[in-house]
């Protein structure tokens, strides 16, 4: 084997954390100080880029535990994308994996929490383009969108949180209590801000997403709800002002 | 010596793609205002990497960038010296942003992001040997050719000299750039960071790139560490990496120079003083310069 080889074992081990600075320090006669610099470096990038993608959930750690989960992630998911997002995606799996560790104190509020983080990362760096009214003759489903169930009230949490006030519900941490019925969310990134939005699906919503997804015409969906056509043609107006669906200009 | 075949050769001198001007890396924070405000600048430089498989917004910067200046491209997860393949998707990523960018110039750096199937996320130094030599110039010459336009190595920082070193930092990037008949994208502030963390001259670093293989400059900030100085791209530029860029552009006579900022990005405002200050620096090195060969 090259000595090429070797030395990036070596280095390897390091910057996964397998050997110490010290113990490198010794094989390579180097100053073991400078040797944790990369050790630190590699090792942080993916511990801030954990807490950017995860910055709700976070919150919602003990900052002792967090820690632990950013060591352990690091150690079972090693980062195998350039992209420093990518090698986050992982996390909600990871976190459902550990929830029998008692230690970590996880439960499934925590994986769905992850996991919406994870999407409105997704859907904010798609490469998906979304069309103008301009561009397009029929309506359209917005195409960043990604649709999310949730036995915890996690839009709810979301919602609350961003806000900013502390308010009774939040601190009584209400959002841990599990739902009797699951919540649809619907996520989607925002044609004129960019930003990612997220929306839960009540009646309207459903029904809206339903007409646009099944390519229903007016008349269908006035036929199959037994409404009038402009009440339709209103539910799905106000609907994509939201941005979720999108209106071709002569709608 | 440069051959004459070579793409870098006395003919450089006069290659415009050499001569860009005064840029400033563009990151996010400055994305709307640099349309308006940008006064100084003579081109921008975007990290390649954050750019493939961007999102409409990001897209559309890109375009409206494009129109106004010329773009050069600066990656850093080509992992040049790693000891796996070249990841063959992130060059097809890079091929299509070239187009898309219709960049003049790219680069990335003369160490290796990843091994052994893992992603580091940072620049990690290289033994300075014959065998590493031997393995990056094919690895080189395959990159250069997926686009054409100028490819680019940057001297990378490092803060530990890898063990068995055959050679010295200078000939290991000399033997590179010559076998490989590659460009040099010289960071001055890297030299001089190296230098005070291996104790070198940089002066003499400096002098001995041959004038014709350096093709572009960065410029940036870097931190007095505990135990060394640390390339942070994170402040503004020290005056010693002033005076060595003073030192190299009497060397190499007018190279295009990016300012790199890339933590604690100030206003847009300080961004572009610091712009000012090096293309003051450069004029009055290159006055200098007719002065001396006058
Ligand atoms: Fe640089």
């Amino acid at each position: 084997m090259s000595s090429f080889y070797e030395t990036l074992e070596t280095m390897h081990q390091l910057l996964r954390g397998e050997k110490s600075p010290e113990e490198v320090a010794e094989i390579f006669g180097a100053d073991p100080n400078r040797l944790a610099i990369y050790q630190g470096f590699v090792k942080g990038h993916i511990a801030k880029t954990l807490e950017k993608n995860y910055c709700l959930l976070k919150r919602t750690i003990l900052p002792e535990i967090w820690k632990k989960l950013v060591d352990q992630y690091f150690t079972k998911y090693p980062a195998l994308d350039w992209r420093l997002n990518e090698s986050t995606e992982k996390f909600p799996f990871f976190l459902q994996d550990s929830l029998s560790q008692k230690d970590l104190q996880l439960n499934e509020f925590h994986v769905e929490l992850a996991k919406f983080e994870w999407e409105e990362v997704n859907i904010f760096n798609t490469d998906a383009t979304i069309p103008s009214p301009t561009q397009i003759d029929q309506l359209i489903l917005n195409p960043t969108i990604s649709i999310l169930q949730f036995t915890y009230p996690i839009a709810e949490f979301v919602k609350q949180i961003r806000v900013g006030k502390k308010n009774k519900w939040l601190e009584e941490k209400k959002f841990f209590e599990e739902r009797e019925q699951e919540e649809i969310v619907f996520l989607f990134r925002n044609l004129q801000t960019y930003r990612c939005n997220f929306l839960q699906g009540n009646d309207n919503i459903l029904f809206a997403f339903k007409v646009v997804h099944e390519n229903l015409s007016l008349s269908q969906a006035a036929e199959a709800t037994g409404q009038e056509i402009s009440i339709i043609k209103q539910i799905i107006r106000e609907v994509s002002q939201t941005g979720l669906i999108i209106l071709p200009k002569n709608f | 010596m440069v051959s004459d075949k070579s793409f870098f050769n006395q003919n450089s001198f006069h290659d415009p793609k050499r001569n860009l001007g005064f840029g400033i890396g563009l990151r996010r924070p400055h994305f709307d205002e640099i349309f308006t405000h940008h006064q100084g600048v003579d081109f921008l430089e975007f990290v390649s990497d954050n750019y493939m498989n961007c999102n409409d917004r990001d897209r559309e910067v890109l375009e409206k960038a494009g129109r106004l200046f010329p773009i050069v491209l600066h990656g850093v997860s080509l992992s040049i010296g790693s000891p796996d393949p070249l990841n063959k998707e992130y060059l097809q990523n890079l091929e299509k942003l070239i187009e898309m960018t219709n960049a003049v110039v790219f680069s990335d750096h003369l160490s290796y992001s990843s091994a052994f199937g893992v992603e580091y996320h940072d620049l990690i130094p290289l033994p300075f040997t014959k065998e590493v030599v031997d393995h990056i110039v094919p690895r080189v010459k395959q990159v250069q050719k997926i686009a054409n336009i100028p490819f680019l190595l940057e001297n990378p920082s490092y803060y530990v000299e890898m063990p068995g070193a055959e050679m010295t930092e200078v000939e290991f990037v000399l033997e590179i750039l010559e076998k490989s008949d590659c460009g040099l994208l010289l960071d001055i502030n890297n030299v001089y960071v190296n230098a005070q963390n291996h104790g070198y001259d940089p002066f003499e670093y400096v002098d001995a790139m041959p004038p014709e293989r350096v093709y572009q400059y960065h410029m940036a900030g870097h931190y007095e560490g505990e135990h060394c100085i640390i390339d942070t791209h994170g402040s503004n530029i020290k005056d010693e990496v002033y005076r060595l860029y003073e030192h190299s552009i009497r060397h190499t006579g007018p190279v295009s120079t990016i300012v790199e900022w890339d933590n604690e990005i100030p206003p847009l405002d300080e961004l572009l003083g610091e712009n000012r200050k090096v293309r003051r620096t450069s004029k009055a090195a290159l006055r200098e310069r007719k002065r001396a060969s006058a």
